[in-house]
């Protein structure tokens, strides 16, 4: 058990800086998720966290202890690869006691932990066998039996579900969070999947291209994003992003839509752009032109069952909105949308 | 008309053609082997004037010979160690070099494998001289070791570049979690990497061992002392001048290719193929 620190951590592949600047205080006991578009740099933090990357500058600390010079054994981490890595040349019982084995146990004490860890993972009937002999999600449950096994101060996971298929996918999800709901020890788990970010994290982590965009909670994170790139990363369908003028009235113009006693609008109005972020849950449709709402017509209607996912084309701008399922309107079709004006969002970036 | 279904057939004037084809192939590969067996199976001296395909009186006196008239059983015994020590140290050259050439990245590393390549396309008959002139002046000539040692020379180049072939095709992953799970590096190694290039290990020794028995160039050009031959020394002896020993000599070219098939048989079962399978994904 033990708090993690990334202080200012910059990582550079020859000219290629990969990492900058990245401070993350994680609390004892926490779920964080890392989470950001492909290439962002969620894998280099986790495995220079593990120790399998050096650091080009800045401190990890877990616990009391600055780790960041440390091998990966002497970090007492236990990491689930995207990929598994299980050792093929070892049954599923010498996979899970292999860290116990080079921690040096007795053989009887590793046996009893084995049996432990393969009894809450559902292993039992598998000990005997190679990982090639089991199917996609039997031997992710090895690799997750490999990381509880050693009960470490942290568990790192890089993407662990990601090749597994949906159905499963949402299962190992909620394993996962009861496991550290169960074992009470500090996870943190990459993904760029945000709704595996949302459903599990306690705390968010948004990195793009090497930076911190924004740390918060799930709900912090849907409700307060501080950039259009976190807007637009959390939360799907994804939300709207316009760039408005400046009108007046404390208003704001996009396309054909006037927007105006809008609070609390940033005061001075920022130079351009000034972009306004709306959710497609948050649109109403509206029989008929407003001043307030946008027109446009339908390019795509899709079915999702609980609603429908209308895409609207609006002057030079597409917007999703959300509309009741069946919808009646078909493509080609004429629309009116009211934004819901307490549920603008304004970012400058 | 009815097109052929694949895996059936044609005609049966196809399949006669096909199997005899086999036949006539199989024939041109055994026969040579059969022939030996004949020659090496006839008195000695009567080898000529054998005339059917079938040895006219058998014996056994020329396998008897060579190793009562001949010091066979050390010329044997002088290849064993030689091809087992050449073939062994190259695998632990080749292998800690190609694991270093696998994993780490340093400058010049693609450099120094084509330089290992290209000691490899030298062709061998013009690296004995300076190996002759090197072991001459170290003192290495007529001696067990330089034999083991000119035999390394020709086998580690390639040693190296399988060896790093068989590490590559490992996920590095495994490592790492290796080391996380507790291994220094060299933990990492030698309980995952090294296991796992076994199969790969294994060509590599049997490649090792039959470079190295069937020599004959380096072990006849620095080693002179008859008790220092090996078997392929040996064997070349039985061929004068103006005379050659076709009977005995094909007796000890049966001998001479016994302990190589009995190397590949222990040696193939570690030669199996999906070792890696359910690693990754
Ligand atoms: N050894 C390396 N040399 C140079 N660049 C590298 C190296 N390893 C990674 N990178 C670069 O670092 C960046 C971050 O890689 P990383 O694997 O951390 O991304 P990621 O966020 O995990 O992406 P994904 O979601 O696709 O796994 C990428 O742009 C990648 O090209
Ligand atoms: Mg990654």
């Amino acid at each position: 058990m033990a708090n993690v620190q990334f202080n200012s951590i910059f990582k550079r592949y020859g000219q290629v800086e990969v990492l900058s600047d990245v401070g993350i205080d994680i609390k004892d006991g926490e779920f964080v998720v890392l989470v950001g578009p492909s290439g962002c740099g969620k894998s280099t933090l986790l495995r220079m966290l593990a120790g399998l990357e050096t650091v080009t500058a800045g401190t990890i600390a877990i616990g009391q202890r600055d780790v960041t010079h440390l091998p990966p054994r002497e970090r007492d981490v236990a990491m689930v690869f995207q990929n598994y890595a299980l050792y093929p040349h070892m049954t599923v019982a010498d996979n899970i006691a292999f860290p116990l084995r080079m921690m040096g146990f007795a053989k009887s004490h590793i046996r009893d932990q084995v049996t432990r860890a393969a009894e809450m993972l559902g292993l039992m009937p598998y000990l005997a066998r190679f990982p090639r002999e089991l199917s996609g999600g039997q031997r992710q449950r090895v690799a997750m039996g490999r990381a509880v096994v050693r009960e470490p101060d942290v568990f790192l996971f890089d993407e662990p579900l990601s090749n597994l298929d949906a159905s499963l996918r949402v299962k190992m999800r909620g394993e996962i969070k009861q496991m550290h709901q169960r074992l009470g020890t500090t996870m943190i788990y990459v993904t760029h999947d945000q709704v595996e970010a949302m459903t599990l994290g306690d705390r968010i982590v948004v990195l793009r291209s090497g930076r911190v965009e924004q740390i918060g909670t799930p709900l912090e994170l849907y409700n307060k994003p501080v950039n259009s790139f976190v807007a637009q990363f959390i939360g799907s369908p994804a939300m709207n992003i316009f760039e408005a003028r400046p009108a007046a009235d404390r208003g704001l113009a996009i396309e054909d839509m006037l927007l105006t006693d809008l609070f609390p609008l940033p005061h001075p109005l920022p130079e351009n752009p000034l972009l306004v972020g709306i959710r497609p849950h948050d649109i109403e449709l509206t029989p008929a032109k407003t001043s307030d709402a946008l027109s446009g017509v339908v390019v795509l209607v899709e079915e999702m069952g609980n609603m429908s996912l209308l895409t609207v084309q609006s002057g030079s701008s597409y917007v999703q909105v959300e509309a009741p399922s069946p919808s009646s309107l078909a493509t080609g079709a004429p629309v009116f949308m009211r934004p819901m004006k307490e549920k603008l969002h304004f970012f400058t970036e | 008309m009815t097109a052929p279904s694949p895996g059936m057939s044609a005609s049966p004037l196809a399949l006669a053609l096909r199997m005899s084809g086999i036949v006539v192939l199989g024939l041109m590969v055994l026969f040579p082997i059969y022939w030996m067996i004949v020659v090496a199976l006839t008195p000695t001296g009567f080898g000529r004037q054998i005339t059917t395909f079938l040895p006219q009186t058998i014996t056994l006196d020329n396998f008897v010979s060579l190793f009562t008239a001949r010091p066979m059983a050390r010329w044997i015994g002088n290849s064993i160690i030689v091809a087992t020590l050449s073939s062994a140290l190259s695998l632990v050259f080749g292998v800690s070099c190609g694991y270093a050439l696998s994993r780490l990245r340093f400058r010049g590393a693609s450099l120094l494998l084509i330089a290992v390549l290209a000691t490899q396309m030298m062709p061998a008959t013009s690296i004995i001289v300076p190996l002759y002139m090197l072991f001459r002046s170290w003192g290495l000539l007529d001696t067990m070791q330089g034999m083991v040692a000119g035999h390394i020379s020709l086998v580690v180049p390639l040693a190296i570049w399988m060896s790093k072939g068989f590490f590559d095709s490992i996920p590095r992953d495994l490592e790492h979690a290796a080391r996380i799970d507790g291994c220094t590096h060299a933990g990492a190694f030698f309980f995952i990497a090294l296991p796992l290039a076994a199969p790969g290990l294994a060509a590599i020794f049997i490649y090792g061992f039959v470079t190295s028995w069937h020599d004959f160039l380096f072990s006849h050009t620095l080693v002179t002392s008859q008790e220092l031959w090996t078997a392929a020394n040996g064997i070349a002896s039985f061929r004068g001048e103006y005379f050659t020993l076709q009977e005995m000599q094909m007796a000890a070219a049966l001998v001479f290719a016994l302990p190589v098939v009995i190397v590949f048989f222990i040696m193939q079962r570690w030669i199996v193929s999906g070792a890696l399978a359910g690693a990754v994904r």
